[in-house]
């Protein structure tokens, strides 16, 4: 579905990385792991179109989307940016509905199917109830969810999430993690970028290890996500061990070193 | 409804007070075709100056609201005004270099007009050639260096001008009045005001996802860039289609979305129309004051700044998070 090839990205002037190369198919989860500035959101930016990139193709079902129109890529691919904080106090609702903003005229606002859309979108995460409330008094975890609501507005099939885990407390971040696992089984390709390594062998088909703007590795979790990987980009010691959780299925955690 | 009790108080109060009774009749008569037994004088005072100048005054206040609307969902600051890309800067230089070349009323309107578009067009210029730095925030730099710049140029001509006839009429035109404004006025205005409103009005929802930034509305499938240029050409056109009849009118584009905002939200759906209103209620109010106060005329711009400061520190400090 989404094919990116010898991709170099960044600013004019200031290159943030080069030949990245990966694939996603729908109702696959790619996790990119790497450490702070090594440049995940750039590279997001740059796959959405955001940013023009500078070497490579970024294909969607076989086709190069660099000269597609802005709105055919946004009904394509969305994107769920880093938590911010907004401007003016919109609505959960109203925030939801700028979602359908990519399959809309230039002069059109939403119609009722738009708001049923949005609503729905709202539904998928168990949060309709806060459609009414205003979106700057949220908490953490209820704005993410908004931001993926609004995402899902859009009815894409890729899904871009910049760090969806991140300033989410420990029950937000699994209750982010469910979502972005039942998304992908609703057959929604997802590239999501991560600081937790342990989060990568609960969501993750695919790692990416990220350093420097490029991809010093990638493939499945168990064999990508190793003590020795963790310190090439960390520069931590960390163990990797084997539990059992409350339903009796096995997964990997991370246990790093710090005396 | 509270608008048009405004408006029938506001064509009877002034130096020639008339009785709302009174103002019916001769209104009436003039409809109908018919005449009337009060005073030829009513007809003059009513159509001749007090209806032209209610009417300006409405359509002055709605137009820089609907600006100042639009520049702040735009620039996502609470401080953007109509004047922040220059407009009003602009016009000023434009008028005060019409009043130096004792150029007749029209010819100083126009100049104000065509001064306040083509200063919002080199901010823009200046803007599209720096690159890689966030557009909005450049776009507002270079409105205040301009603005600035133009500020500097009035200087230079008032400096210049004539100290007894020509100096006092800039320094008035730069106060702001809804003095002198007669029905060609009038009508010239609306229809550039009008002008730029519909391109508001039809991109009303595009507005909101702006609002939320470049990435963001690009993300959700927004030429940003494109829509950017549409309202800031409209809004320009808005401000410059005002302030080139009254002068510069300050605050009132700055506070009345702020107001509109409290009372519907941030949904430009509904705030653009809001704003409108209570704009036009607010300029002929305090027109109505800015002519009843004192003896001689006080300018309205004075008035509205009196008013506006006040009212935004209050909001200053009565708002906790930004925006709510």
């Amino acid at each position: 579905m989404l094919t990116v090839r010898q991709l170099a990205f960044g600013y004019p002037d200031h290159p943030v990385g080069r030949d990245v190369n990966f694939e996603l198919e729908s109702g696959e989860v790619l996790c990119v792991l790497g450490p702070n500035g090594c440049g995940k959101t750039t590279l997001f930016k740059t796959v959405l179109g955001l940013l023009k990139a500078q070497a490579g193709t970024i294909c969607v079902n076989d086709e190069d989307i660099d000269q597609w129109p802005r709105q055919r890529i946004a009904s394509t691919m969305a994107y769920v940016p880093q938590q911010h904080d907004a401007y003016f106090p919109f609505t959960v609702l109203e925030l939801v509905l700028m979602g359908r903003g990519a399959h809309l005229g230039l002069f059109s606002a939403p119609s009722s199917h738009d708001r049923d859309v949005a609503v729905q979108a709202l539904r998928s995460l168990a949060i309709e109830h806060l459609q009414d409330a205003v979106y700057t008094r949220l908490s953490g975890g209820e704005r993410q969810l908004t931001l993926i609501a609004r995402a899902l507005a859009q009815e894409p099939k890729i899904l871009a999430m910049d760090e969806p885990t991140a300033n989410l407390d420990f029950g937000n971040q699994i209750l982010v993690l469910r979502h972005i696992n039942r998304l992908a089984r609703a057959g929604i390709a997802i590239v999501l970028s991560t600081h937790n390594p342990g989060h990568t062998f609960r969501v993750a088909h695919r790692v990416a290890l990220m350093k420097n703007g490029r991809f010093l590795e990638l493939g499945v979790p168990t064999q990508v996500v190793t003590p020795d990987a963790l310190h090439r980009i960390y520069g931590v010691d960390v163990n990797i061990a084997q539990v059992t959780n409350i339903s009796g299925k096995t997964t990997q955690v991370c246990v790093p070193t710090i005396d | 409804m509270l608008l048009i009790g405004l408006i029938v108080l506001s064509v009877g109060i002034g130096k020639f007070d008339i009785a709302p009774g009174d103002l019916f009749t001769v209104i009436a008569a003039r409809l109908s075709g018919a005449s009337h037994n009060l005073p030829t004088v009513l007809d003059t005072v009513v159509f001749q100056i007090r209806l032209p100048r209610v009417a300006a005054a409405l359509i002055v206040g709605a137009a820089l609201s609907a600006a100042g609307a639009t520049y702040q969902s735009l620039f996502r600051n609470p401080l953007a005004s109509p004047e922040i890309l220059g407009v009003s800067s602009g016009a000023g230089l434009g008028a005060a270099f019409g009043i130096y070349l004792s150029l007749p009323l029209g010819g100083v309107q126009l100049m104000a007009f065509l001064f306040g578009g083509m200063i919002v067009v080199a901010v823009y210029g200046v803007a599209r050639t720096v690159r890689g730095h966030d557009p909005v925030l450049v776009l507002v730099l270079a409105g205040v260096v301009m603005g600035t710049l133009a500020g500097s140029c009035i200087a230079f001509f008032k400096y210049l001008a004539d100290p007894y006839d020509q100096l006092p009429a800039i320094t008035f035109w730069l106060l702001g009045s809804l003095n002198s404004i007669g029905h060609r006025e009038v009508l010239v205005t609306c229809i550039v005001v009008t002008a730029g409103i519909v391109p508001l009005v039809l991109l009303r929802w595009r507005v909101n996802i702006l609002s939320l930034g470049d990435e963001e509305a690009a993300a959700l499938g927004v030429n940003t860039g494109n829509l950017r240029l549409l309202l800031i050409g409209s809004a320009t056109l808005i401000t410059a289609g005002a302030v080139s009849i009254t002068g510069v009118i300050g605050w009132v584009g700055l506070m009345i979305p702020h107001i509109a905002r409290l009372l519907v939200g941030p949904d430009f759906r509904r705030l653009l129309p809001a704003s409108m209103l209570l704009g036009a209620a607010f300029l002929l109010g305090v027109d109505d004051l800015s002519r009843t106060l004192a003896d001689t005329e006080i300018p309205v711009g004075i008035l509205t700044a009196l008013i506006g400061a006040p009212f935004f520190l209050w909001l200053l400090a009565r708002s906790k998070h930004g925006w709510q």
